[in-house]
């Protein structure tokens, strides 16, 4: 790039053959640039427009559902000429069904939910179009790209509070790059704007809350929706948390105790929900996830009444009852393990103004939603289950179910993240 | 053929251009065209890098470069340029003026025109009705000379913001758009003072850089460090409001070619050259009002 500017004095800088041979590459480059611009760059016509790139818009809609148009050219995909043509002006024909298919498939539409982590949604084809109904001649000119418009629904309503919504481009056709991807959404006036290649992962986008608006103070309705966002984290789908919740509240017996533990755990995860959120801890997610899925399987072992022995795993300071015991820094521990999670949870809501705001709203929502699940565990474990089934066969249950859930989650986390 | 036709072209296909005896020549290896998918590399005749198990190898070892200090210190703008450098004055007693109002890609031989108000002598952005203020610094010649004209459908909305860029194909002055004469200042100096690079300017602040330190192009810096500078440039830009919708106008890094057929081109003032606005393709120049 160097080599383009010899106005500017940068070959002069050079001396000797060396200088030669930097001003004949110079030359090449320059050449070479210029030639390719005057081939590829041929005004189509006087309206202005970036050459053949894929336009897409993703609109979150108030129904719960995406809607996606896609303006792409197929010129090379759908080679030759006349075969683009064809296709063009008979798009409504059903033999073309495979074909939006088989765009809509390479098109990867996914919404991140904490803890289920990233869920594919799948994208219905709905009409194709010619808006600028080219005639013929425009297809085999070289320099003129007709498009054809393309409308997908999202199958399902994936559009909710704790939901963000990414995009992906891949390789399973071809795109013409730059991809510009604009989402938008009825519910809010926040938008993200990309550019993206194939394969490359969109930011996410949350369809439903904002973060900042636009131009706008934060206000109560976006606290609202990060608070409704925090809650719906955990309740209903935050289930390796609520799992651990489980196994807390039913290891622990005395009222007092478990007040204190599940104080001790809030402000464990309060502390590295902060930490994280400033990025004054990073670390991989798949680490993390592992992590809480580890302090899952931990509690179940204690459930079944095993003993590690570690520093954390002294029976010393143990706040529970007979075999099944933990102590406070081993809470403290998974407290601050648990707010890692919700962190990546957080940040993935690419929230960059306001902040504190948003995220103490955030830890509200997560705190109400765990202390309302504890109350009713504690109740439904202790005062229903435990009379009838027996504390033996309950921590045997609950101790396996802790034990199993976890493993069948690393085992498929592991795949994912290997494929 | 794009480099043996363009080496003929300069005589030194002798040398360059062509696979064949004789010819230096770094050679990429493909596995699949339509993807270019990179198999192997050779550099300098030997294996450098081949891709084993769907990962890059790299076999030769990578050398450290040290960038001179001259490739880091190109922007040359001479001083800082001011809020007075992008006024645009009216002619004297006119209420309205004809401006041109070019666009990003508008590859016509013509360019658009339109009717702007004047008031108190000059002519402002008017964002709220799809026009904005263009402006190019010259970085080269130390003189802070500046060139600037009225843009239609580009542009922030968001008061007293611009966007800045060193990135300006092919000839990589500092391009700077805007609706307030200080922003575009303020956006200007800072992509200077970087050595090059992007800047926004968000309600009289700078909300987002991107350093692109050698030769205002280009970094050395790791490559998560500068996406994380990008990224956080178009998160910026998606939190304000630009006419036409959408974010960081990211077109306009390319809406300066000066290579045929873009003919009418913003041109930063240079000794002995066609300034302001100019038909590249004739030379000939065309007043930014009337």
């Amino acid at each position: 790039m160097l080599a383009l500017h010899p106005i500017a004095g940068f070959t002069a800088q050079t001396d000797g053959r060396g200088g030669v041979r930097v001003r004949a590459l110079s030359a090449v480059l320059v050449a070479t640039l210029a030639l390719a611009f005057i081939g590829i760059a041929q005004p189509p016509s006087a309206h202005a427009h970036l050459l053949n790139m894929t336009e897409v818009d993703l609109l979150a809609q108030r129904d719960g559902s995406v809607q996606l148009t896609m303006n792409v050219d197929l010129s090379r995909s759908m080679a030759p000429p006349q075969a683009y043509y064809a296709l063009a002006s008979s798009l409504e024909r059903p033999e073309h069904q495979a074909l939006w298919q088989r765009i809509g498939d390479a098109v990867v539409l996914q919404n991140t939910v904490l803890s289920v982590g990233q869920q594919r949604i799948p994208l219905v084809f709905v009409k194709a179009e010619n808006p600028d109904n080219n005639p013929q001649r425009d297809f085999s000119d070289p320099l003129i790209w007709p498009k054809v418009a393309l409308t997908y629904r999202s199958q399902g309503q994936p559009v909710a509070a704790d939901h963000a919504l990414g995009i992906t481009f891949t390789s399973g056709f071809f795109f013409e790059e730059p991809i510009s991807v604009a989402m938008a959404s009825e519910l809010h006036p926040t938008r993200v704007n990309r550019w993206l290649v194939t394969d490359q992962k969109s930011p996410l986008f949350m369809g439903a809350a904002a973060g900042a608006p636009v131009d706008q103070p934060l206000n109560a309705q976006d606290l609202a929706a990060m608070l409704a966002s925090g809650f719906a984290h955990v309740l209903p789908v935050g289930v390796d948390h609520l799992l651990f919740l489980l196994g807390l509240s039913l290891l622990i017996v005395s009222v007092k105790k478990l007040v204190a533990a599940v104080t001790l755990f809030t402000l464990a995860h309060c502390v590295s929900l902060l930490a994280a959120s400033f990025k004054l801890i990073e670390l991989p997610p798949l680490l993390i996830e592992l992590a809480i899925l580890g302090t899952i399987v931990w509690l179940g072992l204690r459930l079944l009444g095993w003993r590690l022995s570690s520093l954390w795993l002294r029976r010393a300071n143990s706040i529970g009852q007979g075999p099944a015991s933990l102590n406070y820094s081993a809470v403290f521990l998974f407290g601050l393990i648990h707010g890692l999670g919700f962190s990546n949870a957080f940040l993935a809501f690419a929230i960059t103004e306001n902040i504190l705001g948003q995220l103490v709203a955030f830890n509200v929502g997560v705190e109400l939603a765990q202390i309302l699940f504890i109350v009713a565990s504690s109740l439904l474990l202790h005062r229903l289950l435990l009379p009838r089934v027996g504390a033996a066969r309950l921590h045997g249950l609950v101790g396996w179910l802790l034990l199993l859930l976890p493993s069948i989650w690393v085992t498929l986390l592991l795949m994912r993240s290997l494929a | 053929m794009a480099s043996y036709n363009t080496a003929r072209h300069f005589n030194i296909d002798h040398l360059v251009g062509a696979i064949a005896p004789g010819r230096y020549a770094d050679v990429v290896l493909l596995s699949d065209v339509d993807t270019v998918e990179i198999d192997r590399v050779y550099a300098n005749g030997r294996l450098a890098a081949q891709t084993l198990d769907g990962d890059y190898g790299y076999t030769l070892p990578i050398p450290q470069i040290e960038y001179p200090a001259w490739s880091k210190n190109t922007m040359n703008v001479g001083k800082a340029v001011q809020a007075e450098d992008f006024v645009i004055k009216a002619p004297a007693g006119a209420a309205t003026v004809t401006a041109a109002l070019m666009e990003p890609f508008y590859f016509a031989s013509t360019f658009p025109t339109g009717e702007l108000p004047v008031t108190d002598g000059l002519i402002h952005a008017d964002p709220a009705n799809g026009i904005s203020k263009v402006a190019v610094v010259d970085r080269y010649a130390g003189t802070g000379a500046v060139a600037k004209m009225f843009w239609k459908n580009v542009g922030p909305i968001t008061p007293r913001s611009a966007l800045a860029s060193s990135q300006m194909h092919d000839i990589h002055n500092i391009w700077v758009l805007g609706n307030d004469d200080e922003a575009m200042a303020l956006a200007a100096n800072t992509v200077a003072d970087m050595q090059g690079g992007w800047a926004l300017v968000r309600d009289g602040e700078v909300v987002a850089t991107v350093a692109l330190d050698l030769a205002g192009l280009m970094t050395a810096r790791p490559v998560a460090e500068v996406a994380a500078e990008v990224e956080a440039l178009n998160a910026a830009a998606d939190r304000m409001q630009w006419i036409g919708g959408g974010g960081l106008p990211e077109r306009m890094r390319f809406a300066f070619l000066t290579a045929s057929p873009w003919q009418w081109q913003l041109v930063a003032p240079y000794a002995g050259n066609p300034i302001g606005f100019v038909n590249v393709t004739t030379g000939e120049t065309h007043p930014v009002i009337w």
